[in-house]
This record gives structure tokens, C-alpha cells and sequence, in this order.
């Protein structure tokens, strides 16, 4: 096969103008013939083949109004606010926790101290599995990869001065989600925070743990009526919660391709909707709870698209 | 949303997003290099019109960050936020032929995995199949053959190699385990028994039945009941669970 065949994979059915077949006539094949190019094939970090060149032929058909649209409108292409980044920056959320709830209050309070903007927690793996500190299968766990939190004592130490009105707080946890979650809400009406007004996001998606991260407890069935649970929840006494965050970030680092962590999130997050559509729960009032999580990975391209 | 479960409010349309950089692409090895691979990451992730964002430390294929790390990490979002002048417009690369293109077929592709997992009866019955694993695990395999076979380049791991001195990273003693097993015990000791097991024995009886839980495990997390105990009281109702392995 022919350097110039292969780029022409995949599925390039668009038929490519005279001004392109001129180009590569006389300016691209007497390159190739001079020097080749460095390797046969150029894929992404998920093995999608890469052509070489892009042009107005490869987006035939494609209409840019209703394809990309305006930003802040549906299909919300270009952005879903009007002014992005210029209006608000994105919440600078770094991930921690470790030991106990008091080294963790303290890593938080120092990140707000340099300029982060929101708060994530991150719970050791006796947490994430339902188990107390205590328990003979948390021994050599505690507080390794994350903060151990046992109960509603741990969590009051854990956002000691920190006003849960102000602070937005992201939670991975997902098993064991409605406990946590429980516990936060009760730290925040400690503190006198109006839990109308109070928002977060709680990771809560089992069905990623059963696909890639295999934290779970319970079987899927009703794992996913305690993950409805708090969605009906949420909707009533939480509007401004995220109550889950469809995660795709475990399904790639379990090693999938990014088309594979799209796919399997997006999909996850129909079963999320159809599981409470079931419950009754009208689409329009659980719908702007839901939020989700991608990953960031090495391919820039890829990673945008 | 709107196609599919005919939602009518636009917010329920938006897809708002969180994006972590990929813990699975930093390496050990020369890890000031993460520092970089990270810096791009998270551009990528601004560009694709994040609304939250973590940035991965350098030390995190070792250990949990520290201080030092953890600054390091805050300061790349902060040099794109504040430095870089990707922000200064909306979405700087709409339009883009590369960009569009790449969209097209990564939605083409993904859309074709959701129709074969609708033919399966959804994502619950798919998973009970291992089908999504299995698909993971394949590309998962490939992947580590293209970069066995140096196909793929990761620098520092398979390539450019150096005789490397360790990191210094976050050690976490057996002290805090102790100190969390007193705090329980001292808990256990003060808080009311029989109120506690009042409340768990009610979310035990709700989990035999279809009331919403949340309520009920509200009232025990008050009641100073345990994380464990909690989700042991379920776990009696429920069960565990075991998964299919993949064969």
C-alpha cells in the first residue's frame, strides 16, 4: 500500500477537490518521493488513525450552524455558557485527601490559602468500600489513599472552618455515596448552611465501578435504587447538588480508547435517566443535577474533539 | 436528553463536565516529565470547555502528592488560566477542519457502541454480559503492545531512558490507622446504643421495602451510627456482589 492510500484511511469516502488532487500531484508526492514520512501509520493514544491533512473536503455536508452552533445555545458545541472562560474560569479543583480528617482539613485549607477554587475529596479504600477504620479488612488501608472517614465525627473535623455555603465540594465516592453524602449534609446544617442553596457534586456512579474501578458492594439492581434514592433526593431538598458525576475517567484508566470511555459514559448516563424516569421522576427536574467527568489524556487532538 | 427523553429545559441539554488529567499517563519514571505531560493535559481539557478541573501532581505514580507537588499541580491550571490567553475567546478551535472531523467520528463511534448496548437491553444487562469490560480489556491489550513493541513512545519508559536517583514521596504511617481506631472507640463508647441501633434496625426494614433510603440514612449518620455499620445493615438486605470474570 502506498503512503498516499493510507492516509486516505479511514472511511475517507470524501471525494477530494481538483485543487487538492493538484496539490498532491505536484507539490506532496514529489516530498514523499524525496523523503518519506517518518512512520507508515499515525494513530492517537487510542489507535485512531490519524490522515495527514484535514481540509474543507473531510467536513462535506457538514453544517456549521447546526453542527458547532453559538456558544451557550443547544447543541452547546462551542461551549454551554456564552462567554466560557472569559465570563468564568473553571473551578480549579485538586483532588485530595490522606490520613486522617484532620491532615486533610489542613491540605484543604492550605490549597484555598494558594488560590484553588473549589474543594475534592478523596477517601481511603476501606471509605470507599463501606468499612470502618477499625475493620479487620482495613488493615494496612487506612488513610493511604485517601482521608478515612468512619462517621459524622470525621466529617465535622474534616470541613472544620470551612463554610460549606461558600465552598463547592466534589466527593469520590460511590458505594457507600448516600452515607457520605448524608454525612456532608448534616455537616452543612451544622454550620447552618441552607441546603437549598449548598452545592457539590457526588461521584455516585456504580455502574462504573461494575465496568472499570470494581469498588462496589452491593449487586447493580439495588445499587442503582440507592443512586435513584439520591437523585430523588437531591431533586427535592438539594437543587443546586450535583447529585452524580457520570465518569468516563476510571473506564480510561482501566485502559479503554477515548471513543470507549464517550461511548460507556454517555450510556451510563441513559441507564442513570431511564432507571429514574422509571421511578416517576420527572427528566426536566433530576436533568440539570447530573454532571460528568472525562479524562484528560495525552493525545491533545483527540482529548478536545 | 432532548431527542431521546424529550427533556424541555435547556439545562438539562447542557453536558457540564469535570475533567481529570490521565493518572494512567504518568510515569515513574523521570517524573518531573508529568509536570509537562500534565501542563498539556489540562490545556486540552480548557480547549474542550471544562467547567472543573484537576491537575495530576508530579509524584502521583509513586505515592499521594505532597506540598510541594500538590502547588505544582495548582500553579499549571493558574499559568493556563492566567498566562497562556487560551481564555480570551470562546472556544478557540471551533472550526477547526482537524478538530471537526476528529468530533464527527469520535461521535459516530461512540454512538455506535450505545446502539449495541441498547440492543442489549441497556447498560445493566451489558455489564452482567461483561461486555464493556471485555472491550476495555481488548483495547487495554492493545495498547500495551503497541508500547511494548515501540510503536508507541513514552518518554522515559521505553525510550530515553536514564539511571534515575528515588523521589522523595508522602509516606502515611500505621499511626494513623491507631489514631482512627481510638477515635472510633471513644465514639462507640459515647454516643447512644440504643438510638443507634433503633435507626439502623428502620433503614434495614425501608431496605426490604421500595421507600427512598436517604432519609433513613440521614437519621443514623446523625445518630453517630458508623459508615460500616450502615452499609452493613444494607449489605444483610442486599447482599454482596460477585462478578462474572472475564474469560
Amino acid at each position: 500500500m502506498s503512503d498516499s492510500a493510507n492516509s486516505n484511511k479511514p472511511g475517507n469516502s470524501t471525494t477530494a477537490s481538483p485543487r487538492r488532487e493538484a496539490w498532491e500531484k505536484n507539490i506532496l508526492n514529489p516530498t514523499l518521493a524525496k523523503s518519506p514520512e517518518r512512520q507508515r501509520e499515525f494513530t492517537t493514544v487510542s489507535s485512531y488513525p490519524i490522515r495527514r491533512l484535514y481540509t474543507q473536503d473531510d467536513l462535506a455536508g457538514w453544517d456549521p450552524e447546526r453542527a458547532l452552533g453559538f456558544p451557550g445555545e443547544p447543541p452547546y458545541t462551542r461551549g454551554i455558557h456564552a462567554t466560557m472562560h472569559r465570563g468564568r474560569l473553571w473551578t480549579m479543583r485538586q483532588f485530595a485527601g490522606f490520613g486522617t480528617a484532620e491532615d486533610t482539613n489542613k491540605r484543604f485549607r492550605y490549597l484555598l490559602s494558594q488560590g484553588q477554587t473549589g474543594l475534592s475529596t478523596a477517601f481511603d479504600l476501606p471509605t470507599l468500600m463501606g468499612y470502618d477504620s477499625d475493620h479487620a479488612l482495613s488493615e494496612g488501608e487506612v488513610g493511604k489513599c485517601g482521608v478515612a472517614i468512619s462517621s459524622l465525627a470525621d466529617m465535622e473535623v474534616l470541613f472544620d472552618q470551612i463554610p460549606l455555603a461558600d465552598v463547592t465540594t466534589s466527593m469520590t465516592i460511590n458505594s457507600p455515596a448516600a452515607v457520605i453524602w448524608a454525612m456532608y449534609l448534616a455537616v452543612a446544617e451544622k454550620q447552618g448552611a441552607d441546603w437549598k442553596k449548598i452545592s457539590g457534586t457526588l461521584q455516585n456512579d456504580i455502574l462504573k465501578e461494575y465496568i472499570a474501578q470494581k469498588e462496589y458492594i452491593y449487586p447493580p439492581e439495588p445499587s442503582m435504587r440507592l443512586v435513584i434514592d439520591t437523585f430523588e433526593f437531591g431533586m427535592k431538598h438539594t437543587p443546586k447538588f450535583n447529585v452524580i458525576s457520570i465518569s468516563g475517567y476510571h473506564i480510561r484508566e482501566a485502559g479503554s480508547t477515548a471513543i470507549q470511555e464517550l461511548a460507556f459514559t454517555l450510556r451510563d448516563g441513559m441507564e442513570y435517566v431511564e432507571w429514574a424516569m422509571r421511578r416517576g421522576l420527572p427528566v426536566d427536574e433530576f436533568g440539570p443535577q447530573l454532571s460528568f467527568f472525562f479524562n484528560a489524556h495525552n493525545d491533545f487532538f483527540e482529548e478536545i474533539a | 436528553m432532548t431527542e431521546r427523553y424529550k427533556a424541555q429545559n435547556p439545562r438539562s441539554w447542557a453536558l457540564r463536565f469535570h475533567t481529570q488529567t490521565a493518572g494512567c499517563s504518568l510515569t515513574a519514571q523521570q517524573p518531573m516529565n508529568n509536570v509537562v505531560r500534565t501542563a498539556i493535559q489540562a490545556l486540552a481539557g480548557v480547549l474542550g470547555g471544562t467547567q472543573s478541573l484537576h491537575t495530576n501532581s508530579l509524584d502521583e505514580a509513586w505515592a499521594l502528592p505532597t506540598e510541594f507537588a500538590a502547588t505544582i499541580a495548582l500553579r499549571t491550571q493558574q499559568i493556563i488560566a492566567h498566562e497562556t490567553g487560551v481564555t480570551n475567546t470562546v472556544d478557540p478551535l471551533g472550526g477547526s477542519y482537524f478538530v471537526e472531523t476528529l468530533t464527527n467520528e469520535v461521535e459516530a463511534g461512540a454512538w455506535d457502541y450505545i446502539r449495541r448496548i441498547d440492543a442489549m437491553g441497556g447498560m445493566v444487562p451489558a455489564i452482567e454480559k461483561s461486555y464493556p469490560q471485555r472491550e476495555i480489556a481488548e483495547a487495554s491489550y492493545r495498547y500495551q503492545m503497541a508500547v511494548d513493541k515501540k510503536e508507541k513512545i513514552i518518554v522515559g519508559v521505553n525510550d530515553f531512558v536514564t539511571p534515575e536517583k528515588p523521589l522523595e514521596i508522602l509516606q502515611i504511617d500505621e499511626t494513623v490507622a491507631h489514631r482512627q481506631a481510638d477515635r472510633l472507640r471513644k465514639l462507640r463508647a459515647e454516643r447512644s446504643h440504643a438510638e443507634v441501633e433503633r435507626r439502623l434496625n428502620a433503614l434495614r426494614k425501608a431496605s426490604e421495602g421500595s421507600e427512598n433510603l436517604m432519609p433513613f440514612i440521614y437519621d443514623a449518620v446523625k445518630a453517630y451510627a458508623t459508615l460500616g455499620e450502615i452499609c452493613e445493615a444494607m449489605r444483610t438486605v442486599f447482599g454482596p456482589y460477585e462478578e462474572v470474570a472475564i474469560t
